[in-house]
């Protein structure tokens, strides 16, 4: 009973993903009796030092994955697995070995942290709930996880209120990070930091990441920032998956409109921005009453007659790339990442593939 | 008739630029804090004019003081915050002393204001149509009727589908974008000489925000504007001129392009530099150290000394908004243009 998650035999899954659901879906009760259909058949897998994002606007159902693989919310659908094991159904006391090594970073560093518990308590607390040693050990542990986090050693007595929004995610980071978890789910990190400190807390990811080879899945609507910092991005509408690849493709090569349309969106602070917009029109429809067909039909700016009645599968089209369009790649991105000067194209994407070099 | 006063070299040199509207001079906005010998200053010395048909930005982080300058202008800083110094002028009039019923007045009618958050500008209790009638019928000389058709056309004007049915909706009924299009409907429908809209996108998302800055770019083009935000692509957007705050003072200003492409201020530099921007060469970002001074931090000096790369020993004493190869930087050793590949 001690490690079943490591164990070879009778291994579910990919063998290649650490992090995995399979076809999962959650609904919640409407007002009603009405579904709201949160998350509908979404499928992911993150790989040991693998960095996946999960982008989408709010009502998206990203942050719901987030919770579910988790296991705050009870899929209604599908499975999740974690390092071959199945721990959709485990009971409490089974999944205990399991989350000491998946943990999770919130949001809000304001309300996830007890104001009034010193930061050493909130870090330790993960440490005594797994048994993890004397206390002098747990004190070794926490000064350790703070200097990892940049933080000093004296932090440890202080409270929530004493730090500034960005230190407190990092104190939320050092607490994720206290069991030496192999996986990572970090929803909307930084999205509540002020610009400058946002970059800290990201380079703070990515070493530790480095550092420490977990995987990690980063939920944000930022497509700029899940760009920055992810291999890999999925990106959803509507409690559904419309596109995902690596990362440089999705954003240089975005195949679904949707994907096309929330590039265009992102401001980016620079000169001569005279980039092509794609304003989309209406506002992401309900989840409750969801549009037939592609979800995406009614407010997408290529649809056709096709798209209102036929639902689009998520179709394999390249290694590792996936969208869910019948008129995928038909919709110009507005800008072309690929045509930058002096840059080398990544393997597998052709320089007489790119579109209007010629403008 | 023109104005005589020239306390700043800014003054002087806009006014032939331009017809300037609203002059903000010296502007000092403080808090009182319990037990510490002086006030906090949340707005520290700042003037700028805003020309007619420009579209300021005034870009900042929180705590920058770029909402309480905002808030100045209507005479609504909270309390125990106050004006201690410093003037505000509209088109040569002081309205940083008048009293309530005549700031009453101003708001609405002379400067039209959209908040962040939809929800707590409007009233949940009551129909879109009657808030924006009594807007109307409090600014203008028109009969109920006569309002009712202007509330109309103002939802309509800013894109809101059905306008006819929507005057009878609650806030609550509609959508965040669609809210957001309320207030501006709601700020516009006086006619006001000047548009201020503070982080008026920054609650919505990607695809909703794209739509709101296209309403702004589309039926604002010639509109006097301040747009607050702490979002330097967003500013990039819309605006004409743009003035970085950071602790409570401009610390640089300059047209949108200047700022983008060569800007002088080190925090300037690395604010922008912090951002993700999409680049498949995914340079590493980089971080502006350190946290601005809080409210309760007593500043000499530069204000960002602490953080900068770039700090001297001269940084104690506090550098002036001043010319700098032709722009308004307060740095002691500003970055000039062939720096910037570095």
């Amino acid at each position: 009973m001690t490690d079943t998650t490591g164990a070879t035999s009778g291994r579910v899954g990919n063998d290649e993903y650490l992090l995995e659901a399979e076809n999962l879906r959650v609904t919640f009760r409407a007002p009603g009796g009405r579904k709201l259909h949160a998350v509908d058949e979404i499928s992911l897998g993150v790989r040991p030092r693998e960095t996946v994002g999960l982008v989408g606007e709010s009502g998206s159902g990203k942050s719901t994955v987030a919770l579910t693989l988790m296991r705050a919310h009870e899929p209604e659908g599908g499975r999740i697995i974690y390092d071959g094991q199945d721990i959709t159904h485990l009971n409490y006391k089974e999944l205990m070995p399991v989350r000491r090594r998946l943990q999770m970073v919130f949001q809000d560093p304001y309300s996830s942290l007890d104001p009034r518990w010193s930061i050493r308590r909130v870090i330790s607390e993960p440490l005594k709930a797994h048994k993890f040693g004397t206390r002098q050990q747990i004190n070794d542990r926490v000064a350790e996880l703070l200097e990892q986090v940049g933080l000093p050693p004296d932090a440890a007595n202080r409270v929530p209120s004493q730090f500034s929004g960005g230190q407190r995610q990092r104190i939320a980071v050092a607490r994720s990070l206290a069991l030496q978890p192999s996986a990572l789910i970090a929803d909307e990190p930084v999205s509540s930091l002020d610009v400058s400190i946002q970059a800290q807390i990201i380079n703070l990811l990515r070493d530790l990441q480095d550092r420490l080879h977990i995987a990690l899945l980063i939920i944000a609507h930022d497509l700029a920032l899940v760009h920055q910092i992810s291999d890999r991005i999925i990106v959803m509408y509507l409690g559904e998956p419309v596109e995902e690849g690596p990362s440089d493709e999705v954003v240089g090569r975005p195949q679904h409109p949707y994907t096309v349309a929330l590039l265009s969106a992102t401001p980016i602070p620079e000169a001569g921005g005279d980039r092509k917009r794609i304003v989309l029109t209406g506002d992401p429809p309900s989840p409750i009453f969801r549009p037939n067909g592609c979800r995406f039909h009614p407010r997408c700016p290529i649809a056709q007659d096709r798209c209102k009645v036929e639902k689009p599968p998520l179709k394999v089209i390249g290694p590792n790339r996936k969208v869910a369009c019948w008129f995928a790649g038909q919709l110009e991105p507005p800008r072309d990442l690929w045509a930058l000067e002096n840059v080398p194209l990544p393997p597998g994407i052709e320089a007489a593939k790119r579109p209007s070099q010629n403008t | 008739m023109s104005v005589a006063t020239e306390s700043v070299a800014d003054a002087a040199r806009t006014a032939a630029s331009g017809d300037t509207i609203l002059s903000v001079n010296e502007l000092v906005v403080e808090f009182p804090r319990p037990g510490q010998p002086t006030d906090f200053r949340a707005v520290n010395s700042v003037s700028f004019n805003l020309r007619q048909g420009e579209t300021l930005g005034l870009v900042g982080e929180s705590g920058s003081g770029k909402s309480m300058t905002a808030l100045s202008l209507l005479g609504i800083v909270p309390a125990p915050g106050k004006i201690i110094e410093g003037s505000i002028s509209l088109r040569d009039r002081r309205i940083d002393n008048l009293p309530v019923s005549q700031l009453r007045r101003v708001r609405g009618n002379d400067i039209g204001m959209v908040f962040q958050d939809p929800m707590t500008g409007l009233n949940p209790v009551r129909n879109v149509g009657s808030q924006l009638i009594e807007s109307v019928m409090r600014h203008q000389r028109v009969s109920k009727n006569e309002a009712t058709e202007l509330a109309f056309q103002a939802l309509d004007d800013v894109g809101i589908p059905s306008p006819r049915e929507r005057l009878e909706g609650y806030p609550h009924e509609l959508s965040g974008g669609l809210r957001q299009r309320v207030m501006i409907a709601l700020a516009l429908i006086n006619h006001p000489e000047v548009i201020i809209a503070d982080e008026a996108t920054t609650a919505l998302d990607a695809t909703i925000q794209a739509q709101i800055l296209d309403l702004f770019r589309e039926r604002l083009a010639s509109a006097t504007m301040i747009l607050i935000t702490h979002d330097m692509g967003v500013a990039a957007e819309i605006c004409d001129r743009i003035m970085v705050m950071y602790a409570g003072r401009i610390v640089e200003t300059g047209t949108i392009e200047e700022v983008l492409s060569s800007p002088r201020h080190p925090y300037t530099v690395g604010l922008l530099a912090a951002v993700p921007k999409f680049d498949i060469r995914r340079p590493k970002l980089v971080p502006i150290p350190g946290i601005p001074p809080t409210a309760e931090d007593i500043v000499r000096g530069c204000p960002f000394a602490p953080r900068c790369r770039f700090a001297e020993t001269d940084c104690d004493q506090r550098p002036p908004l001043d010319y700098s190869e032709g722009r308004m930087v307060a740095c002691w050793h500003p970055r000039s243009a062939s720096e910037q590949s570095k």
